[in-house]
């Protein structure tokens, strides 16, 4: 039993892991841009969240949706202003770029909300629902539906919408997108905003999960870069279920070797992927279009 | 107009050159972590220090020449804090204070001894910091080996006769690490039966796990050993799970003996115990602390920032008996003939001894009642509740 509880905690643990994910696989996707503020911008998510919790006394599920709209106009922002004139930079230079901007990020949010931790308590949720033998936590549950959810969303606006193809246009052909009439500037805007939707959203639902401060979405950028190249860059499907891989192997091997091994695990896993996939896990064989 | 301003910088220079330099005021050198995830316990620590620097400025300074606290980040790394000490010693401080980490302590006790000004570690908690033979190093709060020591002293007061097996769940690291190991050497003298350890890495975003299995378990004694946020992950657990531990004692925790954790728990976290730095409760200086904190920052002193309070109390008390406040080595022998009875700490007399270590420090045992912060041993410091 207690497998299967570590089991369930995996998985649910993962889906807020893959969520952020997909994130940062989507704008690697669209625009070949590998933002390193991605974890930074998680963080913005969660203080948002927390800014119109305690400000306005909102829910911090009600205080949602309002933090998506938020985070997109933030994403769109920086993308239109920043992002976009390092689209033909060297690599190095587009790292600096978005590592600057997770200082910035960072640091702007340690002055504005100062470095305590801060913790949202959600009426009703304060005890655990018991399935049986099992105990799941209620926040983490919700927020486990709610990834469901978004990632159905972004798949069907990127397969199902014109939007959605107007972005997959862009990404494969810059210039036959241009050509057929698509407003390519914009569209990378938008994506690179759903791409921070999904990172924010992520953020907010651990609000109510874990205590955070202004540094915490450095452990998490990692992580998110892990799941993004094992799914295979770009993938969305390939990030969720790596997400959900990456926290199954988290909790099962803290549960069977201690919680000091987990890391080692996890980038043991991911090491040895790569070497017999080196596009991960989902990705494409070695395929560029050009 | 530059050639004026040049002029103006050579005289301000030369100024500090002369030896009458009885108006200056004189500096202390403050390397705490002021970004990255120990921001809050840094800023806090200096927060404390300025109080202590006011109250010595209020009441005349060091012989009418008032204290200066000149504060540089750590950024929590060693090599920021080599570098924020550096650029310290060379902006003309006679003490330094530091560094919250025991990674940091350590360069920094490095570069006092290089530079020959004294360093006062403020909190840093790792053993071996003061066994390199160095002259200029003191260090004011209980080191890892003597808060588990405390713990086996304060046993007799939590330990109960059906009491027989206990876990212990501890960050990875030397603090962590180092508080279970020593505890599980001497494990025998309490006749407790180890029946878990469970070390994980604190910035970890989930502890279900180990929650899970303590559930398993299930131990008579739970020792969690750990940060605060991670500690606080723990306990959240634990309560929503509705996992009773028929009892809690941590040992140093980041969290338990935290104001915020009442803030967030309140009277759910009762009946917990953490052996940990705390205030003198008998002290007047104390009560001065206490207030003053809350009035200027507007909330409870976190009680590792005491220890920043006492580290500036003690370098004023050494200047006050230095022969030369502006001779760095004749502060150190200042330091190291430290005697000091009146204090905020639940010790006996701040002296220390030849490797720099505050002979008398120790920790107190602190129990949650009603959802607040009482210490309850030793009975000297033992508070009844407010």
């Amino acid at each position: 039993m207690q497998t299967v509880q570590s089991l369930l905690d995996g998985i649910l643990m993962g889906g807020v892991y893959a969520l952020a994910a997909l994130g940062l696989s989507l704008i690697f996707g669209v625009l070949k841009i590998t933002n390193f503020a991605h974890g930074a911008m998680m963080t913005i998510g969660m203080y948002t969240v927390y800014a119109l919790c305690t400000g306005l006394g909102l829910n911090p599920y009600i205080a949602l949706p309002i933090a998506i709209i938020f985070m997109f106009v933030l994403g769109f922002i920086i993308q239109r202003f920043l992002i976009k004139r390092i689209e033909q930079a060297p690599a190095h230079n587009q790292l600096l770029l978005t590592l600057g901007l997770a200082y910035i990020f960072e640091n702007v949010i340690l002055i504005i909300f100062s470095p305590n931790y801060k913790t949202i308590s959600v009426g009703g949720f304060e005890k655990a629902l018991h399935i049986g033998e099992l105990t799941v936590a209620p926040a983490k549950l919700v927020a486990f539906c709610v990834v469901i959810v978004v990632t159905a969303a972004v798949y069907f606006l990127l397969y199902k919408t014109h939007i959605g193809k107007s972005i997959r246009a862009a990404s494969q052909n810059d210039m036959g997108a241009k050509l057929m009439g698509i407003d390519v500037p914009n569209i990378r805007g938008i994506a690179f905003g759903i791409g921070v939707v999904c990172t924010g959203i992520a953020g907010g639902l651990l609000t109510p999960v874990m205590s955070f401060y202004p540094t915490l979405g450095e452990s998490f950028q990692l992580k998110c870069f892990v799941i993004a190249v094992l799914g295979g860059m770009g993938n969305l499907w390939g990030a969720l279920v790596s997400g959900l891989l990456i926290g199954v192997i988290e909790s099962m091997s803290g549960y069977l070797l201690g919680g000091s091994w987990s890391d080692m695990i996890i980038y043991a896993v991911f090491i040895l992927i790569l070497f017999i996939r080196p596009t991960g896990l989902f990705g494409r064989r070695n395929r560029r279009e050009n | 107009m530059a050639l004026l301003l040049t002029a103006g910088f050579l005289l301000t220079g030369l100024s500090g050159c002369s030896s009458d330099n009885s108006k200056e005021t004189i500096k202390i050198g403050s390397v705490h972590p002021l970004t990255g995830s120990m921001a809050y316990e840094g800023q806090a620590m200096v927060n404390a220090q300025k109080i202590a620097i006011d109250k010595i400025n209020s009441e005349g300074g060091i012989n009418g020449r008032k204290l200066e606290l000149v504060v540089r980040d750590s950024l929590g790394t060693s090599s920021g804090a080599a570098n924020a000490a550096l650029k310290l010693t060379n902006s003309g401080v006679v003490a330094l204070t530091g560094t919250y980490t025991s990674g940091s302590a350590q360069v920094v006790s490095r570069t006092a001894e290089k530079t020959g000004i004294p360093l006062v570690i403020t909190v840093a908690s790792s053993d071996n910091l003061l066994s390199n033979g160095y002259k200029y190093t003191f260090r004011i709060q209980p080191s890892v080996s003597v808060f588990s020591k405390n713990f086996l002293q304060y046993l007799s007061y939590f330990k109960t006769d059906d009491m027989k097996t206990v876990a212990f769940i501890y960050e990875n690291s030397n603090y962590g690490t180092g508080i279970a190991e020593y505890i599980k050497e001497h494990i025998d003298e309490t006749g407790l039966e180890i029946v878990g350890m469970l070390p994980y890495a604190s910035s970890t975003s989930t502890l279900s796990t180990e929650v899970t299995k303590l559930a398993s378990l299930n131990p008579d004694l739970l020792v969690p050993v750990g940060y605060y946020s991670d500690q606080n992950l723990l306990m959240k657990e634990i309560l929503e799970r509705d996992i009773h531990f028929n009892k809690i004692v941590g040992c140093a925790n980041g969290a338990f003996s935290d104001a915020k954790f009442l803030k967030t728990y309140g009277t759910q976290v009762d009946g917990i115990l953490d052996i940990n730095y705390r205030y003198n409760p008998n002290s007047e200086e104390t009560a001065y602390m206490l207030e003053k904190y809350k009035e200027v920052y507007g909330e409870d002193i976190p009680v590792h920032a005491i220890y920043g309070y006492e580290s500036i109390m003690v370098i004023a008390d050494a200047l006050k008996r230095c022969s030369d406040p502006d001779d760095p080595a004749a502060l150190r022998d200042a330091i190291a003939a430290s005697k000091i009875t009146d204090h905020v700490l639940p010790q006996g007399v701040i002296e220390f001894d030849e490797k720099g270590e505050n002979i008398n420090s120790a920790g107190v045992l602190v129990e949650i009642k009603d959802g607040k912060h009482v210490i309850v041993f030793p009975e000297e410091y033992s508070e009844k509740g407010e």
